[in-house]
């Protein structure tokens, strides 16, 4: 009698050691690690029905612009966005079904269609490009937050490399949607920030109601650029018949991601990531770029043409019969290694 | 170019509907004018208010209204005989002016492509850039990007 | 979805018998066509009507259409014609939007629309009494103008076409929005300068 009693006490704190053990080691199985929760939020969008208002502020020369929109995502692949301030870009729409992305502006009949950038090429390209951060940021997490009283994680990018963004992401936990994002040039200083401050799930808008917004007039009949991105410079070199201007000098955590190639205009754009940024590298045949607001710039005996706009530097210059222009958001000194190591 | 003539222009030069030839005059006349680059200013001011009018939409259910009403009219005969048409009466007339106009402005267009590869604004290559930037980046922010150009 | 279809192939499929494309063609057009007629007319009850009118006509003829010409520019010329005859028949000016529904000005479509936020309560009842002023200032145009004016604002449409849909020439779309444009400066001089309107 007394000894079953001392069996069954035993049994009981040995199966509570037990539970406590299998407790530990697999709490941290089931948290979700922040690379986990990064991957995940790339494809939250398309995996959801969702209506937000977004308020973003965007800081350039120390002054704050704000530009609020109206968002919507539809699943698979349906997106919209309508600006609703300030007046400048207010009733610019972005229309995006999986095939077409069509970007048009009211009034004064600005309208482009791009390919899609909702595809599964994009998407799968974007996840190939957070490999690109894991590799030039150190992911860490803070404590949990709330944005729209909805519980957040939120993630912090810190940068390898100086000159880099850092970047602070707020991910709802229940569907992995982004919710918020600040983008730091420095530690201190804010270059965008970007939050919903109102968010509804489900759908409320009928898709027919939002491609009446923009006159079918316009999209009728027009048929998709169609541009491929050729993702090895062998390949490129195959295809095109000038020789090739390439930089030898990149960027610390810059990689090749694609060239696209325009055979009509004897055209190449070669496109440079760091996962979070890209430069552009355009070289066309003669032409005149009309630019407005630029300085000379000297480099290695060529004079070009440099302008600070959109946030990114645009550098101009001809030579041999050639045009080249390079847009990259990275200081004036790594451009102008850039432009001097191009062959 | 003088104003009187600008004048009479500004409302199709704002509607882009002048050819180029007029088009590169009027322009070159308004850099000089101030009192026409205004009237033009304040055409332009008047198109962005009316744009800024909201449009109506209507109640919902309209294509159930109209059904409800489509299978209650009975098209009679007389109608589908006699009934007014919207057929192109002048359709060969209109056939024949279409191809002149064709023929022509493929050929302005060839003189006009040959003679303008030489300008192009900054802003197209602006543009593939945010497209690209959008296209290739994790977290590139995909509202942000295309209003960067419209704020300067 | 819908992009897979252009207008000209659902007229095509509505000949051939499906009745489901004719309802594709009116929920395409149908705010389009609404908000045309509501500003030409001035009242959402009207516009509803001859809306309707509209797409009834347009179910009527559509075995008519040519596919020579493009779908809208054929529709719009209905609602045009519409539009016309019946202010014909009212021969009364009506206003092109009524004054009390002045409280839509910042109530656009979407239910989470934000008034700009960069205005200050002062400024929006200053932008409040501007689009007064446009809106009696676009009503005073005569009918021919006013709907040329409206057409070419709020659909883009180009000189050619607009051609087609008052079935005139060119040089007399040209010369009527030259006017109405003219005509509206006129009034609205004082209220648009250097810091107005914008």
């Amino acid at each position: 009698m007394f000894l079953q009693n001392r069996g069954r006490t035993f049994l009981k704190s040995f199966f509570m050691v037990v539970f406590l053990l299998l407790g530990i080691m697999t709490s941290p199985l089931l948290a979700v690690e922040p690379k986990e929760i990064l991957s995940l939020s790339l494809e939250a969008q398309f995996q959801l029905d969702f209506e937000g208002i977004k308020k973003m502020q965007i800081y350039i020369e120390e002054e704050p612009y704000t530009v609020i929109a109206k968002l919507i995502y539809q699943k698979p692949d349906f997106s919209y966005i309508r600006y609703l301030a300030p007046s400048r870009v207010k009733g610019k729409i972005i229309l995006d079904d999986g095939k077409l992305r069509i970007d048009y502006v009211p009034g004064i009949d600005k309208f482009r269609i791009f390919p899609s950038l909702n595809s599964p090429e994009v998407r799968k390209r974007k996840k190939q490009s957070l490999n690109l951060i894991f590799d030039n940021y150190t992911i860490s997490q803070s404590p949990d937050e709330y944005i729209c009283d909805r519980p957040v994680y939120v993630i912090l990018l810190t940068p390898k490399y100086a000159g880099d963004p850092w970047l602070k992401i707020w991910i709802d936990k229940g569907t992995y949607l982004s919710l918020k994002q600040e983008r730091y040039a420095s530690e201190e200083k804010l270059i965008t920030s970007s939050t919903f401050t109102e968010v509804y799930f489900g759908i409320r808008s009928f898709r027919e109601e939002l491609y009446s917004t923009i006159p079918p007039r316009l999209w009728e009949g027009k048929k998709l650029p169609s541009r491929r991105i050729i993702c090895s410079l062998e390949q490129l070199r195959e295809e095109i018949t000038f020789p090739l201007s390439l930089p030898r000098y990149l960027p610390l955590g810059y990689g090749f991601q694609g060239a696209i190639f325009f055979k009509e205009g004897r055209r190449v754009d070669l496109i440079y990531t760091n996962g979070l940024k890209t430069i552009v590298f355009s070289q066309n045949p003669k032409i005149n770029v009309r630019m407005r607001d630029y300085h000379e710039m000297s480099f290695k005996g060529k004079r070009g043409r440099l302008q600070a706009s959109i946030g990114a530097w645009n550098l101009v210059w001809t030579e041999k019969g050639r045009t080249f222009i390079l847009i990259a958001d990275i200081s004036k000194e790594e451009l102008t290694k850039i432009a001097e190591s191009i062959e | 170019m003088d104003c009187k003539k600008v004048r009479k222009k500004l409302s199709s030069y704002l509607d882009n509907e002048v050819n180029l030839d007029q088009k590169s005059k009027i322009k070159e006349h308004l850099k000089k004018c101030k009192a026409c680059s205004y009237q033009l200013k304040q055409l332009r001011q008047i198109q962005s208010l009316v744009q800024k009018i909201p449009s109506q939409k209507p109640e919902p259910g309209f294509y159930e209204r109209l059904s409800s009403r489509l299978s209650e009219k009975e098209m009679s005969l007389k109608e589908r005989l006699f009934g007014w048409g919207y057929s192109w009466r002048l359709f060969p007339r209109i056939a024949i002016a279409a191809s002149i106009v064709l023929i022509l402005s493929v050929s302005l267009l060839y003189i006009w492509r040959s003679s303008s590869i030489s300008g192009v604004n900054i802003e197209v290559f602006q543009k593939e850039y945010i497209y690209y930037s959008n296209e290739m980046s994790s977290f590139a922010e995909e509202s942000v990007l295309p209003v960067l150009l419209e704020i300067k | 979805m819908h992009l897979i279809y252009s207008d000209e192939q659902l007229v095509e499929k509505f000949k051939a018998g499906d009745k489901d494309s004719f309802r594709i063609l009116v929920e395409r057009y149908k705010s389009r066509v609404y908000n045309i007629i509501y500003g030409i007319m001035g009242n959402r009850d009207e516009a509803e009507d001859l809306s309707q009118e509209v797409f009834l006509n347009v179910y009527r003829f559509l075995h008519r259409f040519k596919e020579k010409s493009k779908f809208y520019t054929w529709l719009y010329r209905i609602a045009v014609n519409i539009c016309l005859s019946a202010r014909k028949k009212k021969n009364k000016s009506g206003s092109i939007f009524s004054l009390t529904e002045l409280s839509e000005v910042n109530n656009t479509s979407g239910k989470m629309e934000l008034a700009d936020q960069s205005f200050s309560s002062q400024k929006m009842l200053e932008n409040m009494e501007l689009a007064c002023k446009i809106k009696s200032a676009i009503n005073s145009l005569s009918e021919v103008l006013k709907t040329t004016f409206i057409l070419r604002e709020f659909e883009d449409l180009s000189y050619q076409e607009l051609a087609k849909v008052f079935q005139c020439s060119r040089g007399t779309i040209k010369s009527r929005l030259s006017r109405a444009r003219e005509e509206l400066r006129q009034k609205l001089k004082p209220y648009i300068g250097e810091k107005n309107g914008l």
